[in-house]
């Protein structure tokens, strides 16, 4: 077997499943019991593949320290932008 | 939304500023900063009206907060007012959101509901119908979606009483033409559209499309 390594983001949860952006404009909806226990939104899962002739095997594991990586860049281009916002109302 | 940002010439940008952690948040929000669009902040414009001409659109920035809020019920909803018409447009709300902005007393009558959630059964609660008593309900939702939406029970309670249901997988584009009056047309489908509602103050005898211009 090879084994190939990816990083999918927890968008949100839809009901009974999640919705796990596997790239950008590649989303996936996973059954929730597919995910490791505590799984939350915003989460990354280091998911490592490993294929094999006749089966394709999934480890899926929270990564918390992407998620803080992560989440600590989002908050920043955020907070960028919104010391450009401008204030009051729209004008067109 | 990365694609909109790309396609045309865009002034501003407008979200609930909640950050995510997912590769498209970061390219589209990327694109704002990079492509010199005016980023603004739900919260800093709630209850403000955009002026479009004759037509004015109220921002409504949900009142859930928190970090361990739903992410779907901080959507912003709008208000679109022209004339005596009045359409309601709420992003992926759910019935949390939805409930709140019932008790703030902010949501009114309205002609033209889109549906909260794609038709979701957690957007749909019979007050919210009972407060903003539409004429007509659009639900934009894809052919053939993985979510199962519409959900069949809130398509039930959209269509209590015989009231317009159109949806974007069955029935195509929708388009909505309002004159300055406030009367309105609804056409729908892929070939050009067809009429499939109408209303407006009584005044309205002339479909919108039909008024003479000078």
């Amino acid at each position: 077997m090879t084994d190939r390594h990816e990083v999918w983001i927890v968008d949100r949860f839809e009901g009974e499943y999640a919705v796990v952006e596997r790239a950008l404009h590649e989303t996936l909806n996973l059954p929730r019991a597919l995910l490791p226990a505590g799984t939350r939104e915003g989460d990354a899962l280091r998911v490592t593949v490993s294929a094999g002739d006749d089966e394709v095997r999934l480890a899926i594991a929270r990564d918390a320290q992407e998620t803080k990586l992560r989440a600590t860049e989002a908050r920043r281009i955020l907070g960028d932008l919104k010391k450009r916002d401008p204030g009051g109302k729209i004008e067109l | 939304m990365d694609a909109v940002l790309r396609a045309f010439p865009v002034r501003f940008y407008l979200d609930n500023g909640r950050p995510a952690n997912t590769r498209i948040q970061r390219t589209v929000l990327e694109l704002v900063r990079d492509g010199g669009v005016t980023y603004r902040d739900a919260a800093a414009l709630d209850d403000s009206v955009v002026a479009l001409g004759d037509a004015a659109l109220r921002v409504l920035a949900s009142p859930v907060q928190g970090r361990r809020a739903n992410p779907n019920d901080e959507s912003i909803a709008l208000i679109l007012d022209r004339g005596a018409f009045r359409a309601l447009l709420t992003g992926d709300s759910e019935r949390r959101e939805l409930g709140a902005l019932l008790r703030e007393a902010r949501i009114p009558d309205v002609d033209v509901l889109k549906a909260p959630h794609h038709g979701s059964r957690n957007g749909v609660i019979s007050s919210w119908l009972k407060r903003t008593r539409p004429e007509v309900v659009v639900i934009s939702v894809g052919a053939g979606n993985s979510y199962g939406l519409p959900d069949e029970d809130a398509l039930a309670v959209y269509g209590e009483g015989g009231r317009a249901v159109l949806r974007t997988d069955l029935d195509g584009d929708i388009v909505i033409t309002v004159d300055s009056r406030g009367c309105y047309e609804v056409r729908a489908g892929r070939t050009g559209g067809e009429v499939r509602a109408h209303g407006g103050p009584a005044a309205c005898a002339v479909p919108p499309t039909q008024e003479t211009r000078p």
